[in-house]
């Protein structure tokens, strides 16, 4: 007993039973071995059990032959199961608790070998193999189908909508002023003019007129009352149907792929509310986008889909493969950026990413973007409202202004996440928090009645940044293209008004997207970020253009730029797009699969390279400036279980200085076979440890396997049900029972892992945090000279890095 | 609300002779049209030709010179595209669709629902002036087993649907099944609602 300095016996209360003859040999077996050190038989014993376990177990499943997929699937998922094949949610998780990627992995491994196994038997066994080996493909197939077109339903609806606070079309309601001018002559003349004379306005609906201040009013009070209209249905609904619908989802999904579980949030409820919600609240007006929630959209259908096929439905990490490769084709969708799409769900959401997700979230995205260019929501043969296609050369002295670029979105960035997390917190912990309805609604009324009077900010976002990225040619009459006649790249008036407007959308958008980004209507911040940096860059980028056209020749431009016959040499346009993707990069610390996600918008290779350098220069500013990135700080804010694999820890403790109990306390623990049903009940009841590791007995503490709360508790629920005669004092027996005992005792081995991770006390943190983010541990077991101490969970581990962080280590809340 | 449908539903009826004149193709033609010394830009939108082309679209150029309408020598690049409006009239009656189911089921929870409950209650008891007392969105655990002769779920695994004991209870009636299904996910929403908006736990 030395060697167990931490721990001391647990519950000395609890009589421990010599009841049976096969018992008392055993223990009186393990006394004399451990007099003499270390016990070399028992483990003996052990290892040679569980090593024929796979093998009997396999055995004992063979009778089962019911005809229909589903049984088979249902018999072969509960794995190792020769008589507790019946008892439901066995493998499942409770709500908010973290998943053990190992167990699944290893029970997904099973299975497969049993589906191998039976494959020789018959023809039927054989076709059963086949679609389990191409049901991930089918799986993702479908999850990119779905979404390309429920994509294009909610492009299809949002433009409509947005349209609906102008006016309409009479002659076919269902089209927007794009669509309803479409085939018009008079689309050459400026839209918002209203010269289209298909596309009625809400002010020549009541005065027959479209000029003059009384239809101005009629306008903006038109555009209020559909701001307020759609923002109160979409923060009713939301409120009224699925909660979970709110926010952006992609803070949530990093933690769901992480091996979190939130049930409901990738539901069906969620899946409708989210798409409909997402649809009017950018129709309101608000300052969000529809890019983040398609992600959170996208997870939905793959999480629903995913149930057609048991191997991926009922085995939480393997759902998360088809999660990854959904979350791809959501960015896909959004972006009409298929590999951009792979790339941020590598980058960015996913934490298990082997090769085969690649290739399946490849296959998704590619499908997915496939799908919503063929229904052509946008009726322009692209996928997202702002593609644009760029040729124009660049300079090399060009980059200087990029980087310039960069540093500013970097701050921009780190500005709005820091005011933004501190409305955050203030919603959360003050009275504000407790009218969410109202506060949308306030909002709305705010922004609506600001948005108005600026062309700029009363256009759809998208429209924004569609007009910010694009070069001015024959068919633009913006003022942002009002140039002089006689020298293509001296700026007109209008020029110069529209940067006063510009200037003032932009304040507007940072302001009202800080107080808008949590509130609780789904709400995305691609959008806002990319109109905010594409007005900084369209700014910067006609500053650039006009010191070229008045300054030719100063050292700066080398004599490449702005001399005559060179006019075209600076283009706005392209500045708007790094400048975008500036802010963007700063917001969301995303690199690579930003930059691929603005070239594949833009269709030009030539432009990584702006691109590159402006990401790069607002991550590093974003760094320095501020910790992390927007997600990572809603991941902070809301104590999510998240364990990141960015960190170092640098810190040096030993597991023993982590793991549970403390000194002093004592270590809750089943033996393997000496206690009774009831002592295990009122364990249960006492404790609230998600899972209890099982040893050969107390004295010793030799380890034999780890059970879960909630496997243990379904298994005993259970066996009340179906064995008669089990009463309290019944024995629990966690291993093979050979012998007949009186009263029955319930053998509940299945349920037993076999095989936890342990370590040692003396193991440095630094390789505990490390297996678990890299393994996706639940737990693990520390040991001492071969015997149990105690245990560590990832709560422990997320207790311990808060700690070193010196923050406040309770409000690690989740399991 | 419910009546944006039905002005969209007499606009739709007024429309539909009309509606031919939104086709599906065009052609978009840039011209750049040279006037003496000065040269400018024109858009114009044509009608695609039988052949489903742009190749040979006639555009009717007129310029203005020296106030005497007169036909220039345009340099014209015509590009074919194309939209499918069908597409988006069925999207967009799917989502007015949609948008007042919602809406519609909505104000069912909201005002006949109690209502209804109420009438049932104080049909079938005399006491239950404490109920009454209790959320008026949503019926309570208590509420629900009263009247639907369930038993209340004990099972651990009560959100998953598959407890066995529920489903042959309720099976005898499907549309007792019907109220189950919804006042367990009722009893779901109302968790999730306690979730974000009381206990600020998640989704911040």
């Amino acid at each position: 007993m030395e060697n167990l300095p931490l721990t001391s016996n647990v519950r000395k209360d609890l009589p421990i039973k010599p009841s049976t003859s096969y018992q008392s040999v055993k223990q009186a077996k393990k006394l004399a071995a451990r007099n003499v050190g270390i016990s070399s038989d028992d483990d003996m014993i052990d290892i040679t059990t569980s090593g024929t376990m796979t093998e009997r177990t396999l055995n004992q499943r063979s009778p089962i032959n019911l005809p229909g997929i589903d049984v088979i699937f249902a018999a072969t998922l509960n794995f190792g199961s020769g008589e507790t094949e019946d008892i439901p949610g066995i493998g499942q998780y409770e709500d908010f608790h973290t998943i053990d990627w190992q167990r699944d992995i290893a029970r997904d491994r099973q299975r497969h070998r049993y589906i191998l196994k039976r494959r020789q038997n018959s023809f039927i066994d054989l076709i059963k193999s086949a679609h389990d080996a191409w049901s991930g493909w089918l799986c993702v197939l479908l999850v990119g189908l779905v979404t390309g077109t429920v994509a294009a339903i909610i492009d299809i609806g949002t433009s409509w909508m947005s349209d609906l606070k102008f006016g309409i079309c009479p002659q076919a309601f269902w089209l927007n002023m794009e669509q309803c001018c479409w085939s018009s002559n008079e689309t050459s003349i400026e839209l918002d003019k209203g010269n289209c004379s298909q596309w009625l306005y809400w002010s020549e609906f009541l005065t027959s007129s479209n000029y003059g201040t009384f239809a101005y009013i009629i306008s903006y009070l038109f555009y209020i009352a559909w701001a307020l209209l759609f923002a109160a249905l979409a923060a009713g609904l939301v409120r009224m149907f699925a909660p979970y619908a709110c926010g952006s989802g992609v803070p949530e999904i990093k933690t769901i792929l992480s091996g979190f579980i939130i049930r409901g949030y990738l539901g069906k409820w969620t899946l409708l509310i989210k798409s409909v919600g997402i649809m009017m609240c950018v129709s309101a007006g608000l300052s969000l986008g529809k890019e983040g929630p398609m992600v959170h959209i996208a997870s939905c259908i793959g999480n629903i889909l995913s149930y057609l096929f048991p191997k991926y439905g009922r085995n939480e990490a393997k759902k998360r493969e088809i999660l990854s490769a959904a979350a791809a084709a959501g960015v896909s969708v959004a972006f009409g950026a298929p590999i951009g799409g792979v790339l941020f769900s590598l980058e960015e959401v996913s934490y298990y990413f082997p090769l085969k997700t690649l290739w399946r979230s490849f296959f998704c995205a590619l499908v997915a973007a496939f799908v919503l260019s063929s229904i052509n929501p946008f009726g322009n043969e692209h996928s997202v409202m702002f593609y644009v296609e760029y040729h124009r050369p660049w300079m090399f002295f060009e980059l200087i202004p990029f980087i310039g670029l960069g540093i500013i979105g970097g701050v921009i960035a780190t500005i709005f996440i820091k005011c933004n997390i501190r409305w955050c917190r203030f919603r959360k912990s003050s009275i504000l928090g407790q009218y969410p309805v109202l506060e949308v609604l306030l909002l709305t009324a705010v922004t609506a009645v600001l948005s108005y009077p600026n062309p700029y900010t009363r256009m759809g976002t998208s429209k924004l940044i569609y007009l910010l990225f694009s070069q001015c040619d024959v068919s633009s009459h913006d003022g942002l293209c009002d140039y002089t006649t006689e020298k293509a790249n001296v700026a007109g008036p209008g020029v110069y008004t529209s940067m006063i407007l510009l200037s003032m959308a932009f304040i507007l958008k940072l302001v009202t997207t800080i107080f808008t980004f949590g509130i609780k209507v789904p709400c995305g911040l691609f959008i806002p970020s990319l109109a905010m940096g594409g007005i900084t860059g369209r700014i910067v980028g006609i500053f650039m253009q006009q010191l070229a056209a008045k300054h030719p020749h100063l050292w700066f431009f080398d004599n490449s730029c702005g001399l005559p016959g060179q006019e075209d040499c600076i283009t706005p346009g392209l500045y708007a797009m790094v400048g975008a993707a500036a802010v963007l990069g700063g917001v969301t610390r995303m690199t690579v699969s930003l930059v691929v996600i603005m070239f594949e918008l833009t269709g030009g290779v030539r432009y990584i390279v702006p691109l590159m350098a402006a990401v790069m220069a607002s991550k590093w500013v974003g760094d320095a400036l501020g910790k992390e990135g927007m997600y990572d700080a809603h991941i902070q804010l809301n104590g999510y279980p998240f364990l990141d694999s960015k960190e170092e820890i640098v810190h040096t403790a030993l597991a023993a200085d982590v793991m549970q109990p403390r000194r002093a306390e004592s270590l809750n623990v089943l033996t393997q076979s000496s206690m009774s049903l009831e002592d295990i009940e009122i364990l249960l009841k006492e404790t609230e440890h998600n899972g209890f590791p099982v040893v050969i007995s107390r004295e010793s503490q030799y380890l034999v396997g780890y059970v879960l709360r909630r496997d243990l508790q379904l298994a005993i629920e259970n066996a009340k049900r179906t064995i008669d005669g089990l009463l309290p004092e019944s024995l629990v027996f966690f291993t093979d029972v050979t012998q007949q005992i009186m009263p029955s005792p319930l053998k509940l081995k299945k349920i037993l892992d076999m095989a936890p991770i342990t370590i040692t006390d003396q193991t440095p943190m630094e390789t505990v945090v490390d297996m678990f983010r890299k393994l996706g541990l639940r737990q693990t077991l520390v040991t001492h000279n071969g015997r149990l101490l105690g245990v560590i969970t990832k709560k422990d581990i997320l207790r311990y890095i808060k700690q070193v962080d010196n923050e406040d280590p309770s409000s690690v809340l989740f399991h | 609300m419910l009546a944006l449908p039905v002005l969209m539903g007499v606009l739709s009826l007024s429309a539909s002779s009309k509606a031919e004149s939104y086709e599906d193709a065009r052609c978009k033609c840039v011209c750049t049209i040279v006037n003496g010394t000065e040269m400018y830009y024109k858009l114009y939108i044509a009608n695609v030709l039988p052949s489903n082309d742009c190749n040979g679209v006639s555009l009717p150029i007129v310029g203005e010179v020296n106030n005497t309408k007169k036909e220039l020598c345009p340099r014209c690049t015509c590009t074919y595209e194309s939209r499918n409006t069908t597409t988006m009239k069925v999207v967009v009656l799917i989502v007015l669709c949609v948008i007042s189911l919602l809406v519609m089921y909505m104000f069912f929870l909201l005002c006949l629902e109690p209502m209804i409950r109420r009438r049932k209650l104080v049909g079938a008891y005399v006491e239950h002036t404490n109920e009454e007392v209790c959320s008026l969105l949503e019926p309570t655990m208590s509420d629900s087993g009263s009247f639907d002769d369930l038993p209340p779920a004990v099972s651990l695994d009560a959100r998953s649907g598959s407890d066995p004991m529920v489903s042959v209870a309720a099976g005898s009636n499907v549309l007792n099944r019907f109220g189950h299904q919804q006042d367990k996910w009722k009893k779901q929403v109302k968790e999730q609602r306690k979730n974000i908006y009381d206990r600020h736990t998640i989704l911040n």
